[in-house]
């Protein structure tokens, strides 16, 4: 049950078949087994050991697939960044992850290349050039072609981490949720199962490959001798163009937060295209406006839609087949992955909804969404003892209700976190920049529902601007440009809003009700 | 139509509301914005209106692509194409 064995076990079958395109760039079974294992030999060679982290800093591409099982077949852990985060947070995630290595291209590593940890060592895609480094072994990709196929295979264990995935964190920090082989695994081959993929079929990748979507798409795909097709993200601009994407490259199997499948129903022209080929449209991260989820599934008929629900602590842990013929208004996350247990946590009231038995027909019964099983997570990076992890039980903030037909509905977060466009955003880590600023003496953030992005994101704030400390005057402009350098773009809030003070509820804490109501009449 | 002046206020609008934060990229008619990661899929569609306000035309679905969007001088030449 370890990730890289998924592609040892599928080579044999599947050599000459493509296992990935990007764009105009292919690469097949045979060649990405081939040049993972002279990457991972260079990678033992040169000392990187089992539980190492090893970071991916690449715009998403074919490169970055071999960077993902180059490392895990060294036995080290990849961390995959945000290509387009700010070199603030980036940096912040090195320094918390602290990798033996980073695998970039040279424009790219450019900016971040005197904050590498000592003795980092960099490997580099394209030419080295102008670039200096000093601080460690540096290799361009000739060099890694030098090496043999054959290495010594480090003794793995599927309860070792295979990745860390950085989410946003309440505190102002982003958080790295540490997966095992075995946690990621157990998703992988239920969804292998559950969905049928079969060899040569054409599976999406639109998510970033720091987005745990994209398990599903990297190890599920290779898993079943199909050809991944990785999206860069401004392909995804174009609503237009992605839907033709997906006919031309005659994708069987979608998965996507519901935004993008939004935007293409509005934008995508989709009545006009031959979605003969696309059998599976699944998705995750947020909520799917069920208007639009009802349009998307008259033009696409003939296809098997599913609503996948799971934070990243998790991956998937319910999953829901939409009944096209009866699309209710709230969507349900359905039922439980059958690799895990899920309870309901209800004023210290414990209901296991598996064995519980209450006639559901007659009781309402809701709680905060528990998770218990293998594929939770191992712990957050740095924080072995964390509160959310007790008795391997997961708590996921979510507050859901039992449906009367056993099917879990989603009802709310119990905390500050959104999501927008499927990204997940802790309002506090918001909040947190904005404090951060001289000029900025209180603020506050509230979330504004929106159809297209799910939420949109409105600052409110009370600045010192009577007497700022530069002589300029605060204004929108300058939060926003102080928020991007340390957000990525999806965090900085879109609306900006100055007042005198903030609005308190009785007990004075930030009444975010009003806030609400500020920014909806805007 | 003033093509003169649509041609600054897309310039500008893509500066104050895409580049603040990124000083080291300048603005011409020909970059391309976006192989350069200047925007995001709110962003574009933001740019879009904006043009649609600014010009008076009202674009397609279909219309709204890549290469009718990829740099100031792409835009423009699309719009007057549009106008015709």
């Amino acid at each position: 049950m370890l990730l890289h064995n998924i592609l040892l076990h599928s080579v044999d079958k599947n050599r000459e078949q493509l296992a990935a395109s990007c764009l105009d760039s292919t690469i097949t079974y045979g060649e990405l087994d081939d040049l993972t294992s002279r990457l991972c030999n260079c990678f033992i060679n040169n000392g990187i050991k089992l539980g190492d982290r090893v970071c991916i800093y690449l715009d998403k591409s074919i490169n970055s697939l071999i960077s993902i099982f180059a490392i895990l077949k060294a036995g080290a852990v990849y961390v995959p960044l945000d290509a387009s985060a700010p070199v603030n947070r980036i940096t912040t995630i090195i320094n918390d992850s602290n990798p033996v290595a980073i695998l970039s291209t040279s424009s790219k590593v450019i900016t971040i290349v005197d904050k590498l940890p000592k003795n980092c060592m960099l490997v580099i895609f394209d030419e080295v050039s102008s670039l200096k480094y000093q601080n460690g072994v540096i290799f361009q990709w000739k060099d890694i072609l030098e090496y043999g196929r054959s290495y010594d295979i480090p003794k793995v264990i599927e309860t070792d981490p295979a990745y860390i995935l950085y989410t946003s964190g309440s505190t102002g920090v982003p958080k790295g949720v540490v997966v095992s082989h075995r946690a990621s695994y157990v998703f992988v081959e239920w969804a292998y199962n559950e969905f049928k993929l079969l060899p040569g079929e054409i599976v999406s990748n639109h998510a970033p490959l720091h987005f745990d979507l994209s398990i599903f798409d990297i190890f599920t795909t290779i898993m079943s001798g199909g050809t991944i097709v990785l999206i860069p993200p401004e392909v995804s601009l174009f609503p237009y163009n992605l839907a033709s994407l997906i006919v031309k490259s005659k994708i069987n199997v979608w998965y996507s937060v519901p935004s993008i499948l939004v935007k293409m129903v509005l934008y995508g022209k989709l009545e006009q295209l031959d979605f003969s080929n696309l059998r599976l449209v699944l998705f995750a991260g947020e909520v799917f406006p069920t208007k639009y989820l009802k349009k998307l599934t008259k033009i696409i008929p003939h296809a098997l839609f599913y609503n996948l629900y799971g934070p990243t602590e998790t991956n998937v842990c319910t999953y829901y087949k939409v009944d096209k013929d009866n699309i209710r208004d709230r969507l349900p996350i359905g039922k439980s992955c059958p690799y895990n247990r899920l309870v309901l946590l209800n004023n210290n009231r414990i209901i296991n909804i598996e064995n519980d038995q209450t006639n559901f027909k007659t009781d309402v019964i809701e709680g905060e969404l528990c998770v218990q099983g293998p594929n939770v997570m191992s712990m957050y990076w740095g924080n072995e003892n964390n509160n959310k992890l007790e008795k391997g039980l997961y708590y996921t903030g979510d507050w859901v209700k039992r449906g009367v037909d056993g099917d879990l509905i989603y009802l709310s977060r119990l905390d500050g976190m959104i999501k927008s466009r499927g990204y997940r955003i802790e309002m506090g880590e918001i909040e947190s920049v904005l404090h951060d600023h001289p000029d900025i003496i209180r603020s506050a953030v509230v979330p504004i529902p929106d159809v297209e992005n799910t939420n949109l994101i409105h600052a409110f704030v009370v600045s010192n601007n009577s007497s700022p400390r530069n002589g300029e005057k605060l204004d929108e402009k300058a939060v926003k440009k102080f928020c991007s350098k340390f957000l990525p773009r999806y965090m900085v809030p879109t609306f900006i809003t100055f007042l005198s003070e903030l609005p308190e509820t009785h007990n004075g804490k930030v009444d975010k009700v009003r806030l609400k109501e500020l920014a909806s009449n805007r | 139509m003033d093509i003169k002046k649509l041609e600054q206020s897309i310039s500008n609008f893509i500066q104050e509301e895409f580049l603040y934060d990124k000083p080291e990229i300048r603005i011409t008619n020909d970059l391309n914005i976006i192989e350069q990661g200047i925007l995001d899929s709110m962003d574009i569609f933001r740019l879009i209106q904006f043009i649609e306000q600014g010009a008076d035309v009202s674009f397609e679905p279909e219309e709204m692509v890549q290469t009718n969007f990829q740099s100031i001088n792409d835009i423009i030449s699309f719009v007057k194409q549009k106008k015709k």
